[in-house]
């Protein structure tokens, strides 16, 4: 037996409730969610419901009547040794979460749910991707500036700001009714994302403000390591600093893991409900855009398309507003081909895959100066991976290709790398660029 | 006693003891384990397009099987379910006048009877002889006119077989070449009782192998014993989503597209 396993289940099925009862009892294994996922393409093992299976089979042992009997016959187990501990995290870094899988059950089963179950088994028993566990502990810091190097790059990217508007950034401001919250993982991908919503939110004259330095990587990091506790940690972070500053409004230009976690999974998580609202920056637009405080200047400029980030569109219900608004700012506008909305394709990268990489690791090792050593157990994880990620992301890159389009607008920091890594590594000539970045020029005050 | 009077008279108390014990268990555990959580601000949603969400829920899953596992689609949910099970296990007019004795009131589906044969009273596919309806019309007289060409015990019944014995082997080279986690010992026996429960059903209906009385109590027996195992076992097996698995989970999927203003 694998020292802490036993341990380690025993904590995260203790959160179990009737929901995830029922992800865990309900297959029956038609496959109907297979072709869906993102990864299927790296092989039928890891089809969302084999994914899942991993941990049925702890589920069954620990819980029920015919697994602790019979064992492996009805399913039931635990992983015994190392190379079980291997197939278990091949399984879990996997999945990007991007809940199509749930979309498309027969009985509304969420497998990514289980995987992230399995992500917290694992990573008890010391099995997550020694990149996760480095960011994670950067975003658990006093400070996620930790260093000086990082410091100035976050310093650079307020000073662009800066200069953009003129003036003094509204820093830790109280009393203002917007408090903006960029990411230290956008300053990593995209600082020209937050550089360009600090220069929409003063050219509309909005009363905001925003912290002097980000509080959290790509929060909760913990959701993607799976680590209850320091998600909770993070979230109070968030919510003590809201309280502090008196904001009415959280504005998140990353649509990824933090918009879909603050809005809909935060109250579960902190079983509270945060006294603000928060709103992705595309809803913001388009509400000013439909009470007429801000026009956008159509103008041709090749094919533009939306893609809808999962966690945005899928997860969060964000589907009409970004089409409002790059709707009014082309004559050429369509949707991609294999699904929009609810059914939009994944970018193949989110919830910590891209970063677990070969490549994301050197990413993070070249923005912060610090060295990650992967651990022994990584090296035959990480070449196969990097292989799977890129079938995967292929994908959407295909998709993308199928109708010609020029540019990719999205909401999503994390789809803008893949989408952008994915065209450069499959040659094609799009670019994909956050909404804000795009309608930046665009935007005239009314 | 034969196998006719043990599967009547003998097993049918215990059958429904275990599935009650069984459902009470089952269902318990999702009491036990509710926990009532803080919600997040729901997103403003119409009436109507909660109606929209309530209804897509339960069918999006098929028209994505249409749209991306069609095999799955036609064998699994077309052959072995539309057409095959849910017809036949309910509105198959022996199983209504079953269904019947045991709770009344659901002889009120009698109208909606679907007949064995398309054309006759008779036993039309081993009968001896050419079917003589004396009716002015081409089918026996059911409300479904036409359909009844595919709605009656013997399309049904041998299109279910069918779409079972694919899913059944289409499980073989799943389980043991690409060796998918998800395929489980459990769906063998599930398929192979469901099965047995087909063409007992089919072979009793017809009086095969042979005519003779042991033979068709013998026969009608299996395929009532084998139902009862399988009802037995409902609770215990993948079966669950028949009674209670397909709507909790439609159901609360439909509830977090409202909360998410899918």
């Amino acid at each position: 037996m694998i020292e802490g396993i036993e341990k380690a289940i025993d904590i995260v099925l203790s959160d179990l409730d009737s929901v995830t009862l029922h992800f865990l009892e309900s297959c029956v294994s038609c496959g109907i969610c297979a072709p869906f996922c993102p990864y299927t393409v790296a092989g039928p093992i890891y089809e969302p419901a084999d994914k899942a299976e991993e941990m049925r089979y702890i589920y069954r042992k620990k819980m029920t009547i015919a697994g602790k009997v019979l064992g492996p016959l009805v399913g039931a187990k635990y992983p015994k040794d190392e190379k079980d501990l291997d197939r278990m995290v091949n399984m879990a870094y996997r999945c990007v979460n991007c809940r199509y899988c749930y979309q498309t059950c027969a009985f509304g089963i969420y497998s990514g749910k289980l995987v992230i179950m399995l992500r917290r088994i694992l990573d008890k028993v010391g099995r997550t991707p020694s990149t996760l566990k480095y960011l994670q502990s950067v975003e658990l810091s006093d400070s996620v500036l930790i260093n000086d190097k990082v410091r100035e790059k976050w310093e650079g990217i307020l000073e662009e700001a800066r200069k953009a508007i003129g003036k003094d950034l509204p820093l830790d401001k109280e009393g203002a009714e917007i408090v903006y919250l960029p990411w230290l993982v956008e300053a990593m991908l995209t600082p020209e994302v937050i550089v360009s919503t600090i220069k929409i939110l003063d050219m509309v004259g909005a009363n905001w403000t925003m912290p002097s330095e980000p509080l959290g990587f790509e929060p909760p990091m913990g959701v993607i390591v799976g680590d209850r506790e320091s998600e909770r940690k993070v979230f109070r972070r968030i919510n003590s600093y809201m309280s502090k500053v008196g904001g009415k409004k959280a504005l998140i230009s990353h649509g990824g893991t933090p918009y879909m976690e603050m809005r809909f999974e935060m109250p579960f998580v902190m079983n509270e409900r945060p006294p603000y609202e928060v709103v992705h920056v595309t809803e913001y637009l388009a509400d000013l855009y439909e009470k007429g405080r801000i026009r956008i200047k159509k103008e041709e400029n090749g094919k533009v398309t939306w893609h809808d980030p999962c966690k945005l569109a899928r997860g969060s219900g964000v589907i009409e507003q970004p089409r409002i608004l790059v709707k009014a700012s082309t004559t050429n506008y369509e949707d991609l081909p294999r699904g929009t909305g609810m059914y939009s394709h994944c970018c193949g990268g989110g919830t910590g895959i891209a970063l677990i990489t070969c490549d994301g690791r050197k990413l993070i090792e070249e923005f912060t100066g610090e060295k990650i050593k992967p651990a022994e157990w990584e090296e035959k994880f990480c070449p196969p991976l990097e292989e799977d990620y890129k079938k995967a992301i292929k994908q959407k890159i295909d998709e993308i290709s199928e109708i010609n389009a020029n540019i990719v607008v999205t909401g999503c920091s994390t789809c803008i790398y893949n989408i952008n890594k994915g065209a450069t590594l499959y040659d094609r000539d799009f670019q994909a660029v956050h909404i804000v970045q795009y309608l930046l020029d665009k935007i005239e005050v009314v | 006693m034969g196998l006719y009077e043990f599967a009547v008279y003998d097993m049918f108390i215990p059958t429904i003891a275990i599935f009650t014990f069984g459902m009470v268990y089952r269902l318990s555990r999702y009491v036990f384990l509710y926990k009532r959580t803080a919600q997040p601000m729901w997103r403003k949603t119409s009436i109507p397009h909660r109606i929209y969400l309530l209804v897509d829920a339960f069918i999006h899953a098929i028209v994505a099987a249409i749209k991306r596992s069609k095999v799955t689609f036609v064998s699994g949910i077309f052959l072995l379910h539309f057409l095959g099970v849910i017809p036949v296990l309910f509105l198959l007019s022996h199983h209504i006048v079953w269904w019947s004795y045991y709770f009344p009131p659901y002889s009120i589906l009698s109208p909606l009877a679907i007949p064995t044969s398309a054309t006759s009273s008779a036993l039309t596919v081993t009968a001896p002889f050419t079917p003589v309806t004396g009716m002015s019309h081409g089918f026996v007289n059911t409300i479904w006119g036409p359909l009844t060409v595919i709605l009656n015990g013997d399309v049904l019944a041998i299109l279910a077989i069918i779409g079972t014995t694919f899913k059944l082997l289409e499980k073989i080279p799943e389980k043991f070449r690409e060796k998918l986690a998800r395929v489980r010992l459990g769906d063998f026996v599930a398929l192979l009782l469901l099965l047995s429960i087909l063409i007992s059903g089919y072979m009793a209906t017809h009086h095969l192998p042979s005519g003779d009385i042991e033979t068709y109590k013998f026969m009608l027996g299996l395929h009532i014993l084998t139902a009862e195992i399988l009802v037995l076992l409902l609770p215990f097996t993948k079966f669950f989503h028949f009674v209670f698995s397909f709507w909790y989970g439609k159901l609360h999927e439909a509830y977090d597209l409202w909360r998410r203003g899918l």
